[in-house]
């Protein structure tokens, strides 16, 4: 065994162990920010759901609108993430987005909400609108720029419906990538009773415009959570297969010292033999 | 009876407490509720929401936002609000 061989299995050790000490302290980054975000959720999960009742006993009907007909061309909002080195989080949502872009007849693009969303449709003719690295506490400044554009795009370029890709939160282990509808506004169980002040009509582009920016903000809130839960599960993989790989890269390093010493031993004890003969015969 | 009044904002709940009358104001003017009304919703505009309790007077400032009442709770969601006093 040479020498030179024993070299390069140290070099791998040590490279390793560095490697290791990143993917630890981002994987302890992603545990302490998805604690932040988690607790801002919980806060923002109730106001959001009271926004979501009201919207529920507002009547739609009659109202001449393609925010409630929904006729006009799709289009898609895909939330990704601005960082990688959070495992499959963005491919499977890019991957669903391809699916999902296929499958509706009037596609007409996306608009694209993370760096990693717009850079894999850069080149393709679908992508209307990027949003890179906007924020990574989601405000409603930054929902409500979204908000205008999409309003924007139904007003002037025909759009009825759109739709939203992003990850839902299960649980620390889970995030899927998920579809819904974020426009027509549907509401089934509206109060044929229900009071407005001031007049429905006055009032629901108000609300209409409160609701979406709302409910985009807790969309890309629950993809936030989600992307730091990924990053702290894919980093602490990283880190568990790196202690992994040291741990047999030192094995084999030792077995190769072993066996040099041992050959080295051999070499000595041969020379020895060897020399005593010659005396011996001489 | 009386009316529960809950107010919520982006970054969580500021109050919540029970009253016997609620006074707000609309974009298009002061309106004030009891329990029991008849449910609606409104546009808030950016002023002061009322609560008055036994002949105690709790003032919440809203930056706008909508209500909605059902006859048992009031529930108020604007992008800011403070209690004042």
């Amino acid at each position: 065994m040479s020498r030179g061989k024993l070299r390069a299995i140290k070099k791998k050790v040590e490279a390793t162990k560095n490697l290791m000490k990143i993917t630890k302290a981002m994987e302890m980054v992603a545990r302490a920010k998805v604690r932040k975000f988690e607790r801002a959720f919980k806060a923002f999960k109730e106001y959001a759901e009271e926004i979501e009742r009201m919207k529920e006993k507002i009547l739609v009907k009659g109202i001449e609108s393609p925010l409630f007909t929904g006729a006009g061309d799709t289009i898609i909002i895909l939330i990704t993430s601005d960082l990688g080195l959070c495992g499959a989080y963005n491919s499977e949502l890019l991957k669903t987005a391809e699916e999902e872009s296929k499958r509706i007849a009037d596609f007409k693009g996306f608009i694209a909400v993370g760096a990693k969303g717009s850079t894999h449709f850069k080149k393709s003719k679908y992508l209307i609108k990027a949003y890179e690295r906007l924020y990574d506490f989601p405000t409603v400044e930054v929902s409500s720029m979204i908000v205008d554009k999409v309003m924007d795009m139904v007003k002037n370029d025909g759009v009825g419906k759109v739709k939203v890709i992003y990850s839902e939160f299960k649980n620390a282990l889970i995030q899927r990538p998920k579809v819904i509808d974020l426009l027509p506004l549907k509401s089934e169980n509206a109060d044929e009773n229900m009071e407005f002040e001031p007049s429905v009509e006055k009032m629901i582009d108000k609300f209409v415009y409160f609701y979406l920016t709302s409910k985009l903000q807790y969309l890309m809130f629950e993809a936030k959570v989600s992307e730091y839960y990924a990053r702290q599960n894919a980093m602490k993989n990283a880190t568990d297969n790196a202690n992994e790989m040291i741990r047999t890269l030192t094995l084999e390093y030792n077995k190769a010292r072993q066996a040099s010493i041992t050959q080295e031993i051999i070499e000595i004890v041969n020379g020895a033999e060897a020399l005593k003969e010659i005396e011996e015969a001489g | 009876m009386k009316i529960k009044v809950k107010i919520l904002t982006p970054n969580g709940k500021v109050y919540e407490k029970y009253g016997d009358l609620v006074n707000f104001r609309t974009v298009e003017g002061a309106m004030g509720v009891l329990p029991r009304r008849a449910p609606i919703i409104t546009h808030l505009a950016v002023s002061d929401i009322e609560v008055v309790n036994e002949g105690q007077r709790e003032k919440i400032k809203v930056a706008g936002g909508f209500l909605y009442c059902d006859g048992e709770i009031v529930s108020v969601v604007s992008s800011d609000a403070e209690v004042v006093s």
